[in-house]
């Protein structure tokens, strides 16, 4: 475990390397020169020629590449063409409402996934299984931002229920930022529940078939008991990559659910940077999410070899 | 003669062997119904595709302006639009882009990643170790990010969208084809043709890659539905087909202004994007079980 462990750090610097490059090559399959581009229709050839410089881009590529990487190693993404602002800085403030709406999906998918998952492996193959599986199945193909658009024209449009869009500050009006966090955690989190829910049912199917629960059904330990402290802590193991993987999908699935529910998060930041060609924004949000990404799913790998240690690693 | 005799034998054997191989497969597949009636989804949804223009009431196109807005009437079934065009009409030829998009994105993805996983795994070392992590690197982006980050700096447009989720799964085939083929290498036909001579590429078109055919046509369905999706989502966000040009996609976008007063614009595409993607994988679902049952789903 200690040599899988230590194998995964020493490959981390390759992989991120590896990923610099390709978030730095992105501006390469921009269509012609980028720089009139980002500057409009009106751009005149010497405003052109000075953006160009500023940029950089009139020395060669590999000179590009390795002063871009030194400055985004020093935390220096550089600013954005549009705004004018450094890009780490607006990372930086949005950032917490991105992974707030991922966190509260998540443990939203967690609340409602694992019970599920639990409730059909224990009534296996009852109309309680295949409700819930039918459910789980369905929640698993409706694409979010279809789910989005679902979700607020009921509660939203029709029932008056809950807010359409927006998010209140919490310090100024906590219940409202909630009330605001409900629905966009729905459509972001309904995925992740329902391959939970599968997980967890078909993990803990398997688990209650080992000898070791007859072996406790035996002795008359109670079946709560063997549900919850037995069975669903073994299959707990698999679950957590689940859970892992989702969080960091999240990470992509939230550029939609800010743009629909309009949250200030970086997948705002990142469609702004897309529709208004702001290429240095493109490429700092696809880089801050990319290491994100990578530590995350490190994590879980890790956690899971340290949890499992049969699992072997090749 | 005697030779002759008993490699026809064997071949006889062989095939006896992969035609029951083959029925079995194929009841496996019969018995998974929702796999039949995915089938039959992406059958119609297909049929749809090329016959656009015979069932399309209207062209896609095409303006009724003294009739915006309207429910669903016996001149537009499924309603109309802002600009008074036919929902029927453009969900119809919406299918052609997302069933040519997808296709399209998985084919190229297919062409890089195939080789790429089976040169990687074959031959190991150096060159398959660059080729991975390479595959690592692009699997380190969210996938919906990283197609955002693509076709957003190409522009957006068809082309661009296509590339761009192609460039989600060639790391995916790539990686799938690379496991297969490194537990292939290993066995003994791979061995044998490698004893009598046999060159790295036959070894690998005419021994390996064959055995690999069935991974890779459900990983391609079941990208096929992921990509028809990420088009639709893509298109929502503006980069897909240009305006107005019909995708289910962008046309539940432009719905969503009018999600108070005309619920069909909202419910037809989201209805349709649903139903397609549902139908997709439960073919994949169901060929996975079919083809490989070793992944069979424990009930």
């Amino acid at each position: 475990m200690v040599a899988y462990i230590t194998r995964r750090l020493l490959q981390l610097p390759i992989l991120l390397l590896l990923v610099s490059l390709i978030v730095f090559s992105l501006m390469s399959i921009a269509p012609g020169d980028p720089v009139p581009l980002m500057l409009g229709d009106y751009a005149t050839k010497e405003s052109i020629a000075s953006l160009r410089h500023e940029l950089g881009l009139d020395r060669p590529l590999s000179v590009q590449y390795l002063s871009w990487l030194g400055d985004a190693v020093r935390g220096d993404l550089g600013w954005s063409v549009q705004t004018r602002q450094d890009i780490l800085w607006e990372i930086r403030v949005r950032i917490p409402n991105t992974l707030t709406l991922a966190v509260a999906a998540m443990s939203l998918a967690l609340i409602v996934g694992i019970p599920v998952g639990i409730v059909a492996a224990v009534k296996q193959n009852t109309w309680v299984d295949y409700v819930s599986m039918t459910f789980a199945l369905g929640a698993l193909s409706i694409p979010s931002f279809v789910l989005a658009i679902f979700l607020i024209m009921v509660f939203a449009v029709y029932l008056h229920w809950l807010p359409i869009s927006g998010s209140p500050s919490v310090l100024e009006d906590p219940t409202g930022a909630a009330r605001a966090m409900i629905l966009p955690c729905i459509a972001l989190g309904a995925r992740a529940a329902g391959g939970l829910a599968r997980m967890v049912r078909s993990c803990m199917v398997e688990v209650l078939n080992e000898d070791y629960i007859t072996t406790a059904r035996g002795k008359g330990v109670r079946n709560s008991h063997i549900y919850l402290r037995h069975a669903l802590k073994n299959a707990f193991i698999p679950v957590l990559t689940v859970i892992g993987i989702n969080f960091a999908f999240m990470l992509g699935g939230s550029i939609v659910i800010e743009q629909i529910f309009s949250i200030p998060g970086i997948g705002g930041l990142m469609m702004r940077g897309v529709l208004g060609r702001d290429y240095p924004v493109i490429q700092g949000v696809s880089l801050v999410v990319a290491v994100i990404f990578v530590v995350v799913n490190l994590a879980t790998d890790v956690l899971y070899s340290y949890l499992d240690p049969r699992i072997r690693y090749d | 003669m005697g030779s002759d005799g008993r490699r026809s034998d064997e071949r006889t054997k062989v095939g006896l062997f992969e035609n029951r191989e083959r029925s079995l497969a194929l009841r496996r597949f019969r018995r998974n119904k929702m796999a039949l009636v995915g089938g039959a989804i992406l059958l119609i949804s297909a049929l749809c595709a090329l016959a656009a223009p015979i069932l399309a009431p209207y062209g896609p196109l095409e303006m009724d302006i003294d009739h915006r807005l309207t429910g669903p009437t016996a001149r537009h079934l499924l309603g109309s639009d802002m600009f008074g065009r036919d929902l029927l009409s453009r969900t119809l030829f919406g299918s052609r882009i997302s069933i040519v998009v997808g296709l399209s994105a998985i084919l190229w993805s297919g062409m890089v990643g195939i080789p790429a996983g089976l040169i990687a795994g074959y031959s190991g070392g150096l060159i398959g170790n660059v080729i991975m992590r390479i595959m690592d690197a692009l699997l380190s982006f969210p996938p919906l990010l990283l197609a955002i980050a693509i076709a957003g700096t190409m522009g957006g447009g068809q082309s661009s969208v296509i590339f761009a989720l192609g460039f989600i799964y060639v790391p995916v085939f790539a990686r799938l084809v690379r496991g297969r083929t490194l537990s292939l290498s290993e066995e003994v036909f791979v061995m044998s043709a490698k004893s009598y001579g046999a060159s790295a590429a036959r070894i690998l078109v005419r021994h390996i890659l064959p055995n690999v055919v069935g991974v890779i046509v459900v990983q391609a369905t079941i990208g096929f539905s992921g990509a028809i999706l990420s088009e639709a989502t893509l298109s929502f966000l503006g980069l897909g087909v240009p305006p107005p040009l019909p995708s289910w996609g962008r046309d539940l976008n432009d719905g969503r202004p009018f999600i108070r007063d005309a619920w069909w614009l909202i419910v037809i595409p989201a209805v349709t994007i649903i139903v397609n993607v549902l139908g997709i994988n439960f073919l994949g679902d169901g060929l996975r079980d079919a083809l490989d049952p070793r992944t069979r789903r424990r009930t």
